[in-house]
C-alpha cells in the first residue's frame, strides 16, 4: 500500500457497519506517526471518532487526537456557510440568506449539493487555507455509508449534470479536478472478512465509475487469526462429533463450528479480494486490521491498531 | 386488514436477514406474507430460491416446510416506484410524461438522499393497499442512523408537499416576500437559470399530485404509528450499541410509535457441557485423519471452548445492558454457524423469534 500516506486526501468508503470510521482514525494515527499532518473527518455531524476520543460537541472545529492527527466533524450546514464565506465572498447580512428557511429548502432539493459543499470545504483546507488555518498535508474523510442514493464521489458528476454555469458548478469542477489526480487523492475501500459484505464491497469498487482509477486499496477489518490447524479434514471431524454418543462431543462441535465456518470464510473472502486486481488489471494491495476481541474500541485499541495498520501502508 | 411489521436499526445489523425469517416465520403459521426488501441482497434471493428479486412479489417455494401460508418477497426500485407513482396519481397523461422527462425529476428519483426511504414508505403503501396481505414485513434501508429512515420520508415528503418552492419559484404570483425574493435572486446566482427552470417546472407540474402525496402521506403517518404496525430494532450484541437502541427506541416513542421488541442478533450461545471435556474423552483420530494431525485439532478443538465462553459472557453482558437501554422486550436470535444460505437457515431462526402472531 505504499504512496497511500503521501496523497492528500484518502477517501475512506465502504458499506454501512463494516468498520469505516475504524478503518478512517487508524489511517490518520497511523499517518501522524509517520509524520504527516493530517485531519481525519467526520461529515454530516457524524461524531463517532469524536466520541471514541471523548470530544464531545469541540469536535465541529478541529481538535487534536494525536501528536500530528487532528479530528473534526463536519455539518452540511456549516460548510454551505464557509462557502458563501470564502468563494462567494458574500457578507453576514447575505449569507443571511443563504441561510433561510427557503435557501435550505432548496439545498435539501438539490441532490448531491450537500456533499458537495462538504467536499468543497475539505478542498479548501488542503489546498487553500486561509491564513491563520491549520496547514494539513492529508486529509482523510470518513464517507457516509454507501448503499443508496449519490454516493459522496459522485457528487461532482451529478452537480455537472443539473447545473451548466454558477458557483455550485464551478464547485463541482474543483472537485472533479482533485478527484481526477490519483496522485492526488485516493479511495480505500473497507470491507469485512465475510462472503456478503466482501461481495458488497467489489460491487461498489466496480461501480465507482470515473472514480474507479482512485480505488488504492482494501483494508479487511475485523481480521482474526486462525483458531483451527488447516486440515482439510473437517468433513472427517463433523461426522465423528455428529455422530458420538456423549451428548458434551457434540456440544464441542456447536461451539467450533462458528470458529471453523468463520475462518473457511475469511480464506474465501480474502480469496475473492485478490480477484479485485484481476479485475481492475493493476494491483490492490490488501491490509487487514485485526478484530479486537475485547469489545468496546478505546483510544489505546485504536493507536494499537494503527501501529499494526503503519508497516502495511508503507511498503 | 394488513398488518405491518418493520424492521429497522444500524447498518449490517441484519435487518434483511431478520425481515426475510419474520416473514418465512409468518408464512409457516398459515400467513399471506410480503417481504419488501430494501438492499439488492443477492445472497438473500438465493436464500430465498429465487435468481433475482424485483419490484413486483416473487413467490417464494415453501414446500420443504410444510408452510401453511405463502411467502412472496420483493426488492424496492426506488425510481420504478416514483414513476410508477407519478403515472398513477397524475391528473393527465401529459402531466405524468413531462414529469417523467423533467431533468430535475431524473436526478431526485435516482439521487436524491432520503427518496429511498419515501419510496419505501410508498411502496409499503401500494403493498398494504392491494389487500393481497395478510403482512407486509418492511426492510428498512442501512441508514448512519436508524432514525434516519423516519426524518428522511418527512422530509422529502415536505419538499413534494407543500411545494416551498412550488410557490417561491412562480414569477408574479403576487404576494412574495422581499426575503424570498433575495433568496430566489442568491439562487439563480448559484445555480444558474436553467437549473431553476427545470426546478420551477418540477415543482408546478408535481404541484398536480400534492393533494393526494398530502393524502398518501398522512395515510402513511397514520399507518406507522396504528396498532397494524409493530417495529422491531435489530441490534448486534454490543455494549456500544446501547447509545443508538437507546436513542431510537426513545425516538419511536416519542412519534407515537410501537416499539414491540429489540431483535439481538448473532449471538453466542453459552456452551452446555455436563463435564469439564478433557482430551481423553475425545475419541480416535476419525477415518483419514492421521493421529498427529487430529491430536493437533483436538487441542484446537478443546482450545475454543473458554474463548466461547468469554464471548457468550460479553455478549450476555451487553444483552443485560441493551435491555436497560431499550426498555423492551428482548429476544436473542443466535449466530447461525453457516451463515444465511438457505431458507431452512432462515426457518430456523423462527423458534427464537418473537411469536409474532
Ligand atoms: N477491528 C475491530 N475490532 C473490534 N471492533 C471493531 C473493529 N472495527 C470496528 N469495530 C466495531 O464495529 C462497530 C462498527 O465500526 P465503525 O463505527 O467503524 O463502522 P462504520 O462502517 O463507520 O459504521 P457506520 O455505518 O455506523 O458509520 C463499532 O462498534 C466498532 O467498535
Ligand atoms: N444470525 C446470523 N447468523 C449468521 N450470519 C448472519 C446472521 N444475521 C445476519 N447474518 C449475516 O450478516 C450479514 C449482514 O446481514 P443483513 O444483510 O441482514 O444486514 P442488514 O442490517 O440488512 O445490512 P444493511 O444495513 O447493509 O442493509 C449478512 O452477511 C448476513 O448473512
Ligand atoms: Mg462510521
Ligand atoms: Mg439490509
Amino acid at each position: 500500500m505504499s504512496g497511500l500516506l503521501d496523497r492528500r486526501f484518502v477517501v475512506v468508503t465502504g458499506k454501512g457497519g463494516v468498520g469505516r470510521s475504524t478503518a478512517a482514525v487508524t489511517l490518520a494515527l497511523a499517518a501522524g506517526k509517520a509524520g504527516k499532518r493530517t485531519c481525519v473527518v467526520e461529515l454530516y455531524g457524524n461524531r463517532r471518532i469524536a466520541q471514541w476520543f471523548g470530544l464531545g460537541d469541540r469536535s465541529y472545529k478541529a481538535c487534536s487526537i494525536a501528536p500530528n492527527v487532528d479530528t473534526m466533524s463536519l455539518t452540511a450546514m456549516d460548510a454551505m456557510d464557509d462557502f458563501g464565506q470564502r468563494k462567494l465572498k458574500l457578507d453576514a447580512l447575505v449569507r443571511m440568506v443563504l441561510n433561510s428557511r427557503v435557501t435550505h429548502a432548496f439545498v435539501d432539493a438539490i441532490p448531491g449539493l450537500h456533499d458537495l459543499v462538504q467536499l468543497g470545504k475539505l478542498e479548501n483546507m488542503l489546498l487553500e487555507p486561509l491564513p491563520g488555518d491549520a496547514h494539513y498535508d492529508l486529509v482523510i474523510v470518513d464517507a457516509p455509508a454507501t448503499g443508496h442514493g449519490l454516493t459522496l464521489l459522485a457528487a461532482p458528476q451529478a452537480m455537472s449534470e443539473l447545473t451548466k454555469i454558477g458557483p455550485f458548478h464551478e464547485l463541482a469542477s474543483i472537485i472533479a479536478r482533485l478527484l481526477d489526480d490519483p496522485k492526488k487523492s485516493a479511495v480505500v475501500l473497507v470491507t469485512l472478512p465475510e462472503e456478503l459484505p466482501v461481495n458488497e464491497g467489489i460491487e461498489l469498487a466496480l461501480g465507482l465509475g470515473d472514480n474507479q482509477k482512485l480505488l488504492h486499496s482494501v483494508i479487511m477489518n475485523q481480521a482474526r487469526p486462525p483458531s483451527l490447524p488447516p486440515v482439510p479434514a473437517w468433513d472427517h471431524i463433523h461426522a465423528l462429533l455428529s455422530t458420538a454418543p456423549d451428548p458434551d462431543l457434540r456440544e464441542l462441535l456447536r461451539v467450533a463450528e462458528p470458529f471453523w465456518r468463520r475462518q473457511l470464510s475469511q480464506e474465501q473472502a480474502l480469496h475473492r479480494l485478490k480477484t479485485l486486481a484481476e479485475l481492475l488489471n493493476r494491483q490492490i494491495p490488501i491490509a487487514q486490521l485485526p478484530k479486537v476481541e475485547h469489545g468496546e474500541l478505546s483510544p489505546d485499541d485504536l493507536h494499537i491498531l494503527a501501529e499494526q495498520l503503519l508497516p502495511q501502508v508503507t511498503t | 386488514m394488513t398488518q405491518v411489521i418493520v424492521c429497522c436499526g444500524a447498518g449490517g445489523t441484519g435487518k434483511t436477514t431478520t425481515a426475510a425469517a419474520i416473514g418465512v416465520k409468518l408464512a409457516i403459521q398459515g400467513q399471506r406474507v410480503a417481504v419488501l426488501t430494501i438492499d439488492p441482497a443477492k445472497r438473500l434471493a438465493d436464500a430465498l430460491g429465487l435468481g433475482s428479486l424485483d419490484n413486483d412479489p416473487k413467490s417464494v417455494s415453501l414446500t420443504e416446510l410444510n408452510a401453511r401460508g405463502t411467502l412472496h418477497a420483493l426488492m424496492l426500485d426506488r425510481k420504478a416506484t416514483f414513476d410508477a407513482m407519478v403515472i398513477a396519481h397524475s391528473p393527465n397523461p401529459d402531466v405524468a410524461e413531462r414529469l417523467l422527462a423533467n431533468a430535475y425529476y431524473q436526478a431526485v428519483s435516482t439521487r436524491l438522499t432520503g427518496l429511498h426511504e419515501y419510496m419505501a414508505t410508498e411502496k409499503l403503501q401500494q403493498l398494504v393497499e392491494s389487500g393481497l396481505w395478510d403482512v407486509v414485513v418492511l426492510d428498512t434501508p442501512p441508514t448512519q442512523h436508524a432514525i434516519d429512515f423516519f426524518h428522511a420520508p418527512e422530509r422529502v415528503g415536505r419538499l413534494f408537499e407543500h411545494g416551498v418552492l412550488a410557490t417561491l419559484m412562480t414569477p408574479a404570483r403576487g404576494l412574495v416576500g422581499v426575503a424570498t425574493r433575495r433568496a430566489v435572486g442568491l439562487l439563480e446566482r448559484l445555480a444558474g437559470e436553467s437549473v431553476l427552470h427545470d426546478i420551477a417546472e418540477f415543482f408546478r407540474l408535481i404541484s398536480g399530485l400534492s393533494e393526494i402525496i398530502r393524502s398518501r402521506n398522512m395515510q402513511v403517518h397514520a399507518l406507522l404509528r396504528s396498532d397494524r404496525t409493530r417495529f422491531y430494532q435489530v441490534t448486534a450484541p454490543a455494549l456500544d450499541a446501547c447509545e443508538e437502541v437507546e436513542g431510537f427506541a426513545s425516538l419511536l416513542r416519542e412519534q407515537g410509535m410501537r416499539l414491540e421488541g429489540l431483535l439481538v442478533n448473532r449471538v453466542t450461545p453459552v456452551p452446555q457441557f455436563t463435564a469439564p471435556l478433557v482430551r481423553e474423552r475425545l475419541p480416535e483420530a476419525p477415518l483419514g485423519v492421521p493421529d498427529e494431525e487430529w491430536d493437533t485439532m483436538a487441542n484446537a478443538l478443546l482450545a475454543l471452548i473458554p474463548r466461547a465462553e468469554a464471548r457468550a459472557q460479553q455478549h450476555e453482558r451487553a444483552i443485560v445492558a441493551l435491555k436497560r437501554s431499550a426498555h423492551t422486550e428482548v429476544w436473542k436470535l443466535p449466530e447461525l454457524p453457516a451463515g444465511v444460505r438457505t431458507i431452512d437457515t432462515l426457518a430456523g431462526l423462527g423458534p427464537h423469534l418473537p411469536p409474532l402472531l
